[in-house]
């Protein structure tokens, strides 16, 4: 017995030695294989559906190549294009030349032919898909002159057009005549891009090689496998144990902050979206401006920043990312709580005990918002902060679609805005009010003449410093409204399992995924460092 | 014998597309009672439909027609195979991609019905011997927690400890999904999602075989067998197991249900590329095709089992074979 009892101990010992070592440690691939991971599956790889993770500045897997595509520094560079093109003095044309030595992966030529049909697709009805409503409502027609040289025709002058040449360019000759919404074509692609598409495993891996004739010479990387990963957790491991070399999905800075003094792993951070609390003026409780401006005030935005990890966030005063053209110097927001109790006193609503109460009625209103890391911890502060003057809220995550309904039925929310490229791309669908009926745009249901001159000004004028002004105005009528309280923006966190030259992220990057912006943008050009001699 | 076995089985397999079709119209009925807005579901956010969208949604579910005839033009599409196109997947057919993600699922429920069932016998045969014994103290506390705990929080646990402390096992996926050719499940990737999913069942297996064959080596004729001296091993293989086996199929016809349905959380846990994780997406898109083919393909499955479980239920016991379905 006591021998039986010894070997028990000795089997315990042994599985709690092994329990205290490390997993296998992160292997960089040999091969030149590099495995991404994302947090969504793609549904459709053809890049005139648009973002496949709903939003629509156009991004585009890296086995396409678009006329222009954003640079370092989020301004446009030349990709099929020659150069980068200049639109007519009017504003309302531009022609765009396209190189004569790019050429689909079977081997045919891209042409201004290719590059007038991919925009044709999108301008069409039978087409399902969101550019066109948003991003092409500009764009009236398009032409190829020569097999060389295409143009495009505005209904009015948009400044921020060649932000729109980032789509993705498909083959004519393999699309042509067939139903798009249907191809085969969408998950099964043929591009001109870096890359060449392999294989598409639904909920596993796309698989991607080199595409060694590419017009910029062949990419650093010989093949990527991007994987599916919805679940932070199981990312985290996946990089722990090796399966992974990239998290492009972006960790909650806590989550980051274990990779980053650890050898093996590189952690990248890039500002990302701003978050915002928007109070819908067709709820009866924040009818009225001054209410909305309390609530405003009543939040504690540094507080909130500080919840994040130290450094890995900022406050936002208005609609445009910190260090954007379009965003003023000087500070909007601030913090208040005696202010707000005198605007709301004088609103009629009195403190009954811990409450605010008018008519018999306390001031209570549910905060809808979709889960996530800087979600979570902020609505649940502002529940607090908010508390401190007498109001009560009611957090409640939803998922996407309810989410959209209950904000159309006048629920405040968390929104987050990721729009790091030109204001023109978005702020029209946010804030103006044509859109004050519709269940996706303008979300506060704001309906202010003053608010649409300054949007119509921003997204029409010319000249950058007339665009300044009208940008600078659109912030302060949006501070005096109040429905949209910009809170802060946080960085997205990326964690990188090998050892890959040639990262150079942007400087900032709204949801935080994509290939052709953020930390991918430039993924030509990153390759597998030699192994160390050493 | 076995011609009243191949009667039966015709017979069943003939009302299956009555079932099938039972099937469909509650599933049909809960799209129409769903608070999912079709507009919305197929533009995702529903952002003026398009012609070719509004042409397909009137194609798939006829709306202007009256509920019935609603479900009869969708029922006529189903039977021609046509389940619509997913917008989630591209465009692409359902039922082509349902095809493509039944395997990986299939194995996965497969592999944990064997553990189950044969973990289930032998840990509930051993407690039921050694009663009151340590070994029975092992399996009732371990079969208390597995009806207890969620699976995700067993299938984590497990990921943390096998995958990440010890690196003995992949985290996730159906293979290693870095090499060139990967088969549709490897070994190693299967393990521990399929230990993950028996262990929802395991509990209910094994208490079940315990108090079963207890109460079976209480009855008369155990108790015959062991005044004629037979072993104890002997009685339980020969006289009291098969006794104890036939509700068991029964409860395997029943869990397999379980089994299908507790695919969704362990293989978004374990990042399985099968039919669980595609519901969730397809949930989550408010895919509304999408839905509906993984809640059919799901149902058909479950069917097919409990089809299964009956026929062995009759291999086991003659008496049931010439009986009435």
């Amino acid at each position: 017995m006591p021998r039986r009892r010894r070997s028990a101990l000795l089997l315990v010992a042994a599985l709690l030695l092994a329990a205290c070592s490390p997993g296998s440690d992160p292997t960089a691939s040999a091969d030149g294989t590099l495995v991404i991971a994302v947090d969504a599956e793609p549904s459709n790889l053809n890049p005139i559906f648009g973002d496949v993770y709903g939003t629509i500045y156009g991004d585009h897997w890296p086995m396409f190549s678009s006329l222009l595509d954003h640079g370092p520094d989020l301004e446009p560079v030349p990709d099929l294009a020659v150069e980068v093109p200049a639109l007519s003095d009017d504003g309302t044309s531009v022609t765009v030349t396209v190189r004569d030595d790019a050429r689909w992966h079977d081997g045919e030529p891209v042409t201004a032919g290719d590059v007038a049909f991919t925009y044709r697709s999108i301008l069409d009805p039978s087409v399902a898909t969101s550019l066109r409503g948003l991003l092409f409502d500009s764009l009236e027609s398009v032409e190829a002159v020569d097999d060389h040289r295409v143009r495009f025709d505005l209904n009015r002058p948009d400044p921020a057009f060649l932000d729109k040449l980032t789509i993705g360019i498909v083959p004519a000759h393999l699309l042509e005549g067939t139903d798009l919404n249907t191809a085969a074509f969408n998950r099964n692609p043929i591009g001109s891009g870096p890359f060449v598409f392999e294989e598409f495993r639904p909920g596993e891996r796309i698989v991607m090689t080199a595409n060694p004739d590419h017009h910029d010479g062949a990419p650093g990387l010989d093949r990527i496998v991007v994987r599916f990963i919805a679940d932070d957790a199981a990312r985290i491991a996946e990089l722990e144990s090796g399966g992974v070399d990239v998290d492009a999905a972006g960790l909650s800075s806590r989550a980051a902050e274990r990779f980053r003094d650890r050898d093996g792993f590189d952690v990248v951070s890039i500002p990302g979206d701003l978050l915002t609390l928007t109070l819908p003026v067709t709820n009866p409780l924040f009818e009225e401006a001054r209410v909305r401006q309390a609530i405003g005030l009543a939040i504690d935005r540094q507080k909130l920043v500080d919840g994040l990890a130290a450094g890995s966030g900022r406050i936002v005063d208005g609609p445009f990312f910190p260090d954007h053209w379009a965003a003023p110097d000087e500070p909007s927001s601030a913090f208040d709580p005696d202010t707000a109790r005198a605007e709301l006193q004088d609103a009629g609503w009195e403190l009954d005990g811990d409450h605010l109460v008018r008519d018999g009625q306390r001031f209570r209103f549910d905060l809808v918002y979709g889960h996530g890391n800087v979600t979570d911890t902020a609505a649940l502060a502002i529940r607090d902060m908010l508390a401190d003057v007498g109001i009560e809220v009611r957090p409640e995550t939803l998922e996407h679609g309810p989410m959209v309904e209950r904000v159309h039925a006048g629920a405040a929310s968390l929104q987050s805005l990721g729009n790091a490229y030109d204001p023109a791309l978005d702020v029209f669908e946010m804030y103006h009010s044509s859109l004050a009926d519709d269940p996706d745009g303008n979300v506060a249901r704001i309906e202010d003449e003053a608010i649409d001159a300054a949007i119509e000004r921003g997204r029409t004028a010319l000249d950058r410093d007339d665009r300044i002004e009208a940008y600078h105005e659109l912030q302060r009528l949006l501070t005096e409204q109040g429905s949209w309280q910009y809170l802060l923006q946080a960085d997205a966190h990326y964690v990188i399992g090998a050892d890959v030259e040639g990262i150079s992220p942007q400087p900032r990057e709204g949801h935080n995924h994509g290939f052709s912006r953020g930390l991918l943008w430039n993924l030509a050009s990153w390759r597998i460092a030699p192994p160390d001699p050493a | 014998m076995l011609r009243g076995l191949a009667r039966i089985t015709l017979r069943r397999l003939l009302a299956l597309p009555l079932v099938v079709i039972a099937v469909a119209a509650m599933t049909f009925l809960l799209v129409a009672l769903s608070p999912f807005d079709l507009g919305h579901a197929y533009t995702q956010g529903g952002r003026g439909l398009s012609g070719a969208e509004a042409d397909e949604i009137a194609r798939v579910w006829n709306l202007d027609g009256p509920v019935h005839e609603q479900f009869l033009h969708w029922l006529g599409n189903l039977v021609r195979g046509d389940l619509g196109n997913s917008r989630l997947l591209g465009g692409q057919p359902v039922l082509e991609q349902i095809g493509a993600r039944l395997a990986p699922s299939a194995i996965l429920v497969g592999t944990a019905l064997a553990i189950t069932v044969i973990g289930g016998l032998g840990a509930g045969v051993a407690a039921a011997l050694f009663r009151g014994r340590t070994v029975d103290r092992l399996v009732r506390t371990a079969s208390h927690l597995s009806t207890a705990a969620p699976s995700f929080w067993i299938g984590l646990l497990l990921l943390w400890f096998f995958s990440l402390r010890l690196g003995w096992l992949p985290p996730g996926g159906a293979s290693d999904l870095r090499a060139e050719d990967v088969p549709t499940v490897a070994p190693r990737h299967l393990i521990l999602p399929a230990v993950t999913l028996a262990a929802t069942q395991f509990g209910w297996f094994a208490m079940f075989v315990r108090s079963r064959l207890l109460e079976v080596l209480r009855s008369d004729h155990v108790l015959f067998a062991e005044s004629l001296g037979h072993g104890r091993f002997r009685i339980v293989a020969r006289h009291a197991l098969p006794d104890a086996l036939l509700p068991f199929l029964t409860l395997v016809g029943t869990h397999l249900a379980e089994l299908i349905g507790g695919t969704i959380l362990v293989e978004s846990v374990f990042a399985w590329p099968g039919l669980g994780r595609l519901t969730v997406d397809a949930a989550r898109a408010t895919d509304l095709p999408l839905l509906v083919g993984v809640t059919l393909a799901g149902s058909v499955l479950i069917v097919f089992g409990n089809l299964l479980a009956d026929l062995s239920y009759r291999i086991v016991d003659p008496r049931l074979r010439e009986a009435s379905p």
